[in-house]
């Protein structure tokens, strides 16, 4: 009879329950205590204490939140929530429809984190995969709607509707457009630039695509 | 403003309406639905001005709401006005064909007051999942998915028409509008049967179809009817049919095979530097962990295929998780109250900027509208307050990036009768937690004002201290940075706002679900009510695995491993900014500024440099100009910074190199980077610096090298010849000889 060993206590140690943490917060308890001392600090707790000033300092247990629960915990707890939402077939419409997103998709891009965890794409070397996934949506959004230019996607149909509002009001009235007279502007404007296009020579072809892209002739230097 | 179709289903010819805007001088909007334009006349051939609408049917889940990307097309004329994003072809120094963000000075964090909007966050991942459906069904595969769902509708009509109901539009294209005796009765009978229809208010009842319904279901919908599918009513008007071809780039035609379009969707995947290759420092963005854990739920049906006007019973766990949530940011903003609806930070700030002037309103103070920025305020800032109708006022920052306390007091004083909120970053924008905070919102509160605390440093303050504790009255949150939702490659995103009591009557609500949000509300800002629902399980699990202690010191190693890195680069660079123990917050930044002067060297130069060894840059020149701002967050191990600390410091050195003479002043690896692996193998060699230095510059690099695709891409370049849809493959070939 060991009096000092308590089962329930070890097995709840062993439970791990708030193992998920340490998965996060990368460094080991050897890299912090290292990189303390680098910095100059005893403890987080006094590493906090010194960073944040004295009058803002919340008390340790400010949050009441639940205790940690591991992975396999909170995604059966989440399976349930899932489970109380009923997938009845939703003929509702208004801007939301149902969609096969296709498999090869799904897995390939919303489940990847090489498509989900990259960062806005204002370092251009290295974006060029998801720029070009974007152009093919900015061509896709200009072929289906016919208009020369689109951009590589606003938060929501309700957004954008505001957004062109606002820009509607900041242009003023509309400029004359000459092609914009009985002339159905896809056909004239945008000739098939491709399967099509072999009946046309590169000339033309550029042309076209030059139209399409409207090089302004001065943009950014007077003439 | 023009819908096309219209909302319960209508197709109608819209030139002549677009043609008496145009005569009156207006613009016309037209907001359209992407499937139905596969078979009808488009609306640029009507001559809209503007296209808007949601890609949501190309292949992205429903979600409860979101997140879907929102499109916005419109003619040449608006390219500089138009709002959001735009990729454009250019060219690279080789110059190769190289994309980029075209026309980036409309973004408001370029020039704040030029802006064409607020938006900062767009919906990339969602964006890239449409134009890939359109990629993978090509034009043949989305015109029959269009028809068949047309054929179903028309099959449906011609059931409903034998039935006895009326259509009430004749022309459609998948939704009918059905109208009887019978009508209000049929959304019950679809109900029980496992449908949810749209019953409206005036008692017509709206059936929307959409590629997921089969053949069975088709039979199920007819019987709830009354009436056997046997002949298909007319549907698009012959007027109406769309003539004009759609996507005729190659790249729509190219991958319908599975194996050519995986290795299409790996080769792209291959040329992008993501956090599951190395750490991605952004200051201010907060790249850490989007554990898998958290992600799996997004994609299960009880998630991802709820509508959002489902009826709230059949949402129940979704309702459950929302009030969990939102009671747990209550606790860690310390606020009384929490809307999730804000798709993004810059929508949550509008939010907030319209719950304080609603506020304002309620108590007879609605001349109340100067808006306080410091000088050192993200550029979101100015654009939300402007176009939330406030007049922006800035006010001063000290030498170390702190608000300028006398200015402030000046400011307050100078419209004391007007003041009607103060925006605040906090930590500062300089990554460091300034001590006057405490008085910085006292001065505004004594002057009548509001705080408003922009939360995009929150990671800094969970566990901590809280937005409530400092004074705040109204913050936004990024679940993006602070709480785990991936960026997505630019999107999603979501920024909820956190009240005080006092505001809680101002949240936003919703005209459709009069259950969310309170009634004295200002409306929605978002189309859905909970905006982007489909994404808040990944917030959900991460602070339930985290729990009280876990994001604790999730903030105080994000503050330890940028103090680290401090550490070990204040030898070789200057470290600015720093708090009165000498410590800085989550963030430090390092002044660059010197090596213009030494060697020729500017900001971006070490950018592109930290492609060659498989980094992703730190935020470049901001808050200041010629800095970077690095954040690790907690999520980085010692060896991952210190690998980062290493490449840093073998820059500085190469720097050092130039200034001494060792290296040439033009011709050298900083100014040539990144350097490409088509160079690196060319036969042809022309710089003075050895190749093993360009591109396996440490022993790291090698054992896992990443190749930059392109070299650095010109933007004057596309920015001057915009191309900005996918040319026709024979240009590229053209433009590389």
């Amino acid at each position: 009879m060991d009096g000092h060993f308590d089962p329930l206590a070890e097995l709840g140690a062993l439970e791990n329950a708030d193992g998920f943490v340490s998965r996060h917060v990368a460094p080991s308890e050897t890299e912090i205590a290292a990189m303390l001392r680098e910095v100059g600090a005893a403890s987080l707790d006094d590493l906090a204490a010194k960073a944040v000033p004295a009058a803002i300092r919340g008390a340790p247990d400010a949050m009441d939140l639940p205790p940690a629960a591991d992975e396999v915990a909170v995604l059966a707890e989440l399976r349930g929530l899932a489970g109380q939402n009923e997938c009845k077939r939703s003929l509702i419409g208004q801007g939301y429809y149902g969609t096969h997103v296709p498999p090869v998709i799904g897995r390939n891009i919303l489940e990847n984190p090489g498509w989900y965890t990259a960062y806005t794409p204002y370092q251009a070397e290295i974006a060029q995969g998801r720029l070009e996934a974007l152009l093919n949506f900015q061509t896709m959004v200009c072929d289906l709607t016919s208009m020369p230019i689109a951009n590589a996607s606003l938060l929501d149909e309700a957004t954008a509707t505001a957004e062109a509002m606002t820009m509607a009001r900041g242009v003023g009235p509309a400029p004359a457009d000459p092609r914009r007279a009985g002339d159905p502007r896809g056909a004239a404007r945008r000739p098939d630039h491709g399967r099509g296009a072999g009946r046309r020579g590169g000339d033309r072809r550029r042309q076209a695509l030059r139209r399409r892209a409207a090089i302004p002739r001065h943009h950014g230097r007077r003439p | 403003m023009l819908q096309y179709p219209g909302t319960t289903g209508a197709v109608r010819d819209l030139r002549a309406e677009i043609a008496a805007a145009h005569e009156a001088g207006a613009l016309a909007i037209v907001c359209a639905d992407l499937l139905s334009l596969v078979m009808l006349t488009p609306p640029g051939e009507m001559g809209a001005d503007v296209v808007v609408g949601s890609a949501q049917r190309f292949g992205v889940p429903m979600g409860f709401g979101g997140p879907h990307a929102g499109f916005f097309a419109t003619r040449e004329a608006f390219k500089r006005q138009m709002p959001g994003r735009l990729v454009g072809v250019s060219q690279d120094a080789a110059g190769n064909p190289a994309l980029r963000l075209a026309l980036q000075t409309r973004e408001q964090h370029i020039r704040r007051e030029k802006a064409t909007s607020n938006i900062c966050t767009a919906q990339v991942l969602l964006a890239v999942m449409a134009g890939m459906y359109a990629v993978w069904h090509g034009p043949e595969g989305l015109r029959r998915i269009a028809r068949r769902v047309h054929l179903q509708a028309r099959l449906l009509a011609g059931a409903a028409v034998r039935a006895g109901f009326t259509l009430r539009h004749p022309a459609f294209f998948d939704t009918l509008t059905l109208d009887g005796d019978d009508a209000a009765a049929l959304a019950g009978r679809a109900s029980a049967a496992g449908f949810n229809f749209r019953a409206l208010p005036d008692g017509g009842v709206s059936v929307a179809l959409d590629e997921t319904v089969t053949r069975e279901e088709l039979g199920q919908l007819a019987g709830l009817l009354g009436a056997p599918l046997l002949d298909a009513a007319a549907g698009v008007p012959e007027a109406l049919v769309r003539t004009s071809r759609v996507l005729t780039a190659p790249v729509f035609s190219a991958y319908h095979a599975e194996h050519e379009m995986l290795r299409y969707l790996k080769r792209l995947e291959d040329r992008d530097v993501a956090l599951n290759r190395s750490m991605i420092p952004l200051g201010s963005c907060t790249m850490k962990l989007n554990a898998t854990a958290e992600m799996v739920p997004v994609s299960w049906p009880g998630f991802a295929d709820i509508h959002p006007f489902a009826p709230a019973e059949q949402t129940r766990g979704y309702l459950t998780l929302i009030e969990r949530l939102s009671g747990w940011l209550c606790q860690v903003t310390g606020f009384a109250a929490v809307s999730l609806q804000p798709n993004a930070g810059s929508q949550g700030e509008y939010a907030g900027l319209l719950a304080i002037r609603a506020f304002h309103a309620s108590r007879g103070e609605a001349q109340r509208d100067v808006c306080l920025i410091p000088s050192s305020a993200h550029g979101t800032n100015p654009a939300s307050a402007v176009m939330a109708g406030y007049r922006v006022v800035v006010t001063g920052c000290d030498r170390d990036g702190n608000v300028d306390l006398a200015d402030l007091r000046a400011k307050a004083a100078q419209h004391e009768g007007r003041l009607a909120a103060l925006m605040v970053t906090y930590p500062s924008t300089h990554g460091v937690f300034e001590e006057g905070i405490r008085d910085i919102c006292e001065v505004v509160h004594r002057h009548g004002g509001q705080v408003y605390m922009d939360g995009a440093n929150m990671n800094a303050q969970v566990g901590l201290t809280s937005p409530a504790s400092i004074g705040a009255d109204v913050c936004h949150l990024n679940l993006h940075k602070t709480f785990c939702i991936p960026h997505g490659g630019g999107g999603p995103g979501i920024g909820p706002i956190g009240v005080a009591a006092h505001l809680a009557p101002f949240l936003p609500n919703h005209p459709m679900r009069p259950d969310v949000g309170p009634a004295s509300g200002f409306g929605p800002v978002s189309a859905a009510p909970f905006g982007s629902a489909g994404i808040l399980p990944i917030s959900y699990a991460y602070i339930r695995m985290m729990g009280a202690a876990g994001l604790r010191r999730a903030t105080t190693v994000a503050i330890l491993n940028a103090n680290y890195m401090a550490a070990r680069l204040r030898p070789h660079y200057p470290v600015l900014y720093a708090g009165a123990q000498g410590l800085v917050a989550h963030e430090c930044i390092l002044d660059c500024r010197g090596f213009q002067a030494e060697a020729g060297v500017g900001v971006e130069d070490i950018a592109k440099r930290l492609q060659d060894y498989g980094f992703h840059a730190p935020t470049m020149s901001w808050p200041v100009t010629g800095t970077l701002m690095i954040e690790p967050t907690e999520s980085e191990s010692r060896a991952e910074i210190d690998r980062f600390c290493d490449a840093m410091i073998a820059i500085r050195a190469e720097v050092a190199a130039i200034a001494a003479g060792t290296l040439d002043r033009a011709d050298n690896p900083l100014k040539h980077a990144p350097h490409t692996m088509g160079e690196a193998a060319a036969a042809d060699w022309p710089h003075a610096y050895p190749r093993e230095q360009a591109v396996f510059p440490l022993p790291f690099v090698r054992a896992a090298k990443y190749w930059p695709p392109v070299k650095r891409v010109d933007n004057a370049h596309g920015d001057r010849n915009l191309v900005c849809t996918c040319p026709p493959m024979e240009d590229y070939a053209q433009a590389a000889d």
